[in-house]
């Protein structure tokens, strides 16, 4: 190897150094390959070929002293992605470095001058780096772990068991620290008072702690160490009294209070109309806890006529019992109508609900929500709901609900929502037939013991049904102009479908479905459904014209046997504007089968005939299979007034067949001359996008 | 800064802010403010109508909100967005929300004054008494005992 000139002292690079070198990294002021543009100057004394071996992790012999190279660690320098390194490697061969001159190296040290001899074996390879002031992430969990980041004093907290309360004391630190250095910060007298307030909440409930008996010394150093430096604090501003006594959690939540740092002044005596209107759109536990700002406020909350209780009423982890004790307490001290009751966070049990009910009935309850959406054991609903005569709003999950012959049912109910409701196929009947106004219905996954639905609702206006069910009709709903139909495969303890096919054949045909709802302005078929309503065969056209029939949003799971029925519904509805097709996404393998029927489906088998002169928006998702684009081509070519068609691909579809997709689409001549095609992209997971 | 609309077909109310700036609005936008609709049923709407406790600025506001509400029906997205904004308001500018609010009240808005207080009960959620009362100016009037009872009353919602 040439001898390397390193030339004049060059005195600036030192003289740049004006800050820590973390900061000249990330400003971006640090060049990762300072070579890079020496190449020239560097190719003068070095061999092209040596050039590479600059990277490689060998030994560096020079005399009797022996250095390990290990680029691998600064992999950016050469240009490469950093990885996570192997261990490293110290000095080579430590006992023998320092060695006599009259010692032959070339024997002594043979192990390295092989290494060095054979350099370019081990010349550095990775991926070639592409922005140099990026960061991988991977690379810096590691490093963070091997490395202690913090340069000056910093107190390590060892053997700080519990990470709530490491993160109170690094909350307190950082309070507290420019008090010490500064007793004159520039935070305002009130935000001191606040955070003063909240050190000696810190310190009574240190003392607390202190006083439970199985505490581990190492916690106890730890207090120790946040009480002097709370009272230290203290003495730095000048605190107000004290009023009771918190737990550390709730300092935690004032703690993000304070952070928000917005103490804003709302100079308008609050008129007691406008405090109601405030009160009421709270949840419970904000609205009890304005008792306590004055006393004009004091007994403001206890005539509010919506209690609703969030995830933020009930302590996390708390019993059952405790979460009902809240409700009680709540609902003991409240005077006056209760117009709305909801309680989502829990399943009740049905002791609790047995003694809620009777109460809210008594108060006029309007508005009731017991929908905790968690898995839990199901609770009986209690007889005494159908006292509740004037409830407008239900909303039951995870319960049990029987509805006795003798009951009035809900004479003024307009919504009702069923999520996972136990209840008989007679009861369900009695239930709908006796609830004469109901406008929206929602039933969700488990209606266990109904298969067959025969919805008979005259105001129904609303519907969204998602489960397995054998049958499904509506009955005369003139009004019904929303309906979404989910349909659950069935699972292992329910008959399969083939059998159903046998046994109810022709019983749940589309055209039974769709019964004479002639009204419907939006339909959407999901999940399964029309496959479900396939089973009793596809007729040519459904016995009613949908002609208010704006949106209409299908999934096409399997087979051309649902396209089938997709044009039947096309067929029947003259005035469509909008269309939805979902390609099922999670079924790529499935949908592959469709490829070999495809080619002979249209033309051959199957005549495009519908008109779509109304049809302005096509949205197609989860599109990913060349033989699917016949029946896109179909819409365009008889849709006159298109305005947008927009695609998503299949997250599972290969670039080549979403290109030749794409390139096909965009060179095909639709009805509509201002039809405009937008691509956008993969699919992303359904849940994710209908969140 | 007077809101005028192209549409010819319906009527133009006039009204004059408490500083003196003339507004011409449409029938349906001024008649959300149950005062004007009642001022107009006294057959007052020939004239301009004087709304002596609302100023141009705040008047300009409370009527961009009332075409935004109007908007706004049956669209959820926008919805959520009418109501975060109330948020940014009252932290950035806290006096021209209480004098929205203020305005509001007096014109007898219902559907602004439900969004108003919306907002106002948005940002008052999860903060402490103390806090609150910092921002509504309330007074804390009770005795140290008194105020040790009410929280032992109703402990779950305090702790």
């Amino acid at each position: 190897m040439a001898e390397l000139n390193p030339g004049p002292l060059d005195r600036s690079i030192l003289q740049e150094q004006d800050c820590h070198i973390s900061e000249v990294i990330w400003s971006g002021r640090f060049i990762w390959r300072p070579y890079v543009g020496f190449e020239e100057e560097l190719a003068n004394i070095v061999d092209e070929e040596e050039m590479e071996v600059f990277s490689s992790q060998t030994v560096v012999v020079c005399y009797w002293i022996v250095e390990r190279h290990n680029s691998n660690r600064v992999m950016k320098q050469f240009g490469l992605q950093q990885i996570i390194p192997p261990p490293f490697y110290g000095a080579f061969n430590k006992e023998n470095r320092v060695l006599k001159a009259t010692v032959d190296y070339s024997k002594k040290m043979q192990e390295g001058i092989k290494e060095w001899n054979d350099r370019k074996i081990s010349v550095l390879e990775g991926e070639v780096e592409v922005d140099s002031n990026r960061q991988s992430d991977e690379y810096f969990q590691w490093y963070r772990g091997i490395t202690r980041l913090r340069i000056g004093r910093f107190e390590v907290v060892e053997g700080a068991t519990n990470p709530d309360l490491e993160q109170e004391h690094n909350h307190t630190q950082q309070d507290s620290s420019p008090s010490q250095s500064h007793p004159q910060t520039n935070l305002s007298d009130s935000t001191m008072m606040e955070i003063g307030d909240f050190a000696s909440h810190l310190l009574l409930g240190v003392e607390d702690m202190k006083k439970q008996p199985d505490k581990e010394i190492k916690i106890d150093e730890f207090l120790d160490r946040i009480s002097r430096k709370i009272m230290r604090f203290k003495s730095a501003c000048a605190s107000s009294s004290l009023p009771s006594l918190r737990s550390l959690s709730t300092m935690k939540k004032q703690a993000g209070e304070f952070s928000q740092g917005s103490v804003v002044s709302i100079s308008s005596n609050l008129r007691e109309d406008v405090k109601n209107l405030i009160l009421a759109r709270l949840p419970i536990r904000d609205a009890v806890r304005t008792s306590i700002l004055s006393k004009k406020w004091r007994h403001n909350w206890v005539s509010i006529p919506d209690i609703v209780f969030d995830k933020d009423c009930f302590m996390e982890g708390a019993s059952k019992t405790e979460h009902a004790s809240v409700v009680d307490q709540v609902l003991l001290g409240h005077v006056g109508p209760i117009r709305t009751f909801s309680c989502t966070p829990y399943v009740p049990r049905s002791s609790d609900i047995y003694r809620w009910i009777p109460f809210l009935s008594r108060n006029g309850i309007k508005n009731l929500i017991l929908a905790g959406n968690v898995v839990a054991d199901r609770y009986d609903v209690p007889s005494s709901i159908f006292y509740c005569q004037e409830l407008c709003h239900l909303e039951l999950s995870r319960c049990m609900l029987k509805v006795p012959p003798t009951s009035k049912g809900f004479q003024n109910l307009l919504v009702l929502n069923l999520y996972s409701v136990s209840i008989s196929e007679d009861d369900f009947a009695l239930l709908i037939s006796k609830c004469p106004l109901l406008e929206t219905l929602k039933l969700r996954s488990g209606l266990f013991n109904v298969l067959h639905f025969h919805i008979h609702a005259p105001n129904l206006v609303n519907l969204e049904v998602g489960g397995t069910f054998r049958e499904f009709s509506l009955g005369n709903s003139p009004l019904l102009t929303n309906v979404s139909v989910s349909f659950n495969f069935p699972s292992f303890n329910f008959p399969p479908l083939e059998h159903l096919n046998l046994a109810h054949a022709n019983a749940c045909s589309l055209t039974k479905f769709i019964g004479c709802s002639y009204g419907i302005e939006r339909l959407t078929l999901d999940c399964c459904v029309i496959q479900f309503f396939c089973l009793a065969g596809v007729p040519e056209k459904l016995s009613v014209t949908l002609e208010h029939l704006k949106y209409l949003e299908v999934e096409i799971e399997w087979n051309s046997e649902e396209i089938l029925a997709i044009l039947c519904i096309l067929r029947s509805s003259p005035n469509l504007k909008e269309l939805k097709i979902r390609y099922g996404v999670n079924e790529v393998e499935c949908r592959f089968r469709v490829l070999k029927e495809g080619a002979k489906f249209w033309g051959e088998l199957t005549q495009f005939d519908c008109l779509l002169n109304h049809l302005r928006a096509v949205e197609i998702i989860g599109f990913g299979i060349l033989s699917d684009l016949e029946f896109i081509k179909c819409i365009l070519s008889n849709a006159p007034v298109l305005e947008k068609m927009i695609i998503y691909t299949n997250e599972y579809a290969q670039a080549e067949e979403v290109l030749k997709i794409l390139s096909e689409l965009t060179q095909f001549q639709g009805a509509s001359a201002q039809a405009r095609i937008m691509y956008l992209g993969h699919y992303k997971h359904r849940e994710v996008l209908r969140s | 800064m007077a809101s005028t609309s192209n549409s010819t077909s319906s009527k133009i109310i006039t009204l004059r802010s408490s500083d003196g700036e003339v507004f011409e609005v449409e029938e349906s936008v001024a008649l959300e403010s149950n005062l004007i609709r009642r001022m107009m049923e006294d057959d007052c709407a020939n004239n301009i109508i004087p709304l002596p406790n609302v100023t141009a600025p705040i008047f300009y506001l409370v009527i961009e909100h009332c075409k935004k509400h109007a908007e706004m029906k049956d669209n959820k997205e926008k919805k959520k967005e009418l109501r975060s904004q109330g948020e940014e308001l009252l932290k950035s500018d806290p006096h021209t929300y209480s004098n929205l609010m203020e305005a509001v009240n007096y014109l007898d808005i219902k559907s602004l004054m439900d969004l108003t207080a919306q907002w106002l009960a948005d940002f008052l959620k999860g903060k402490s008494p103390r806090l609150i009362r910092e921002l509504l100016k309330i007074k804390n009037d009770f005795t140290p005992e008194e105020e040790a009872e009410i929280l032992e009353r109703n402990r779950w919602a305090f702790d």
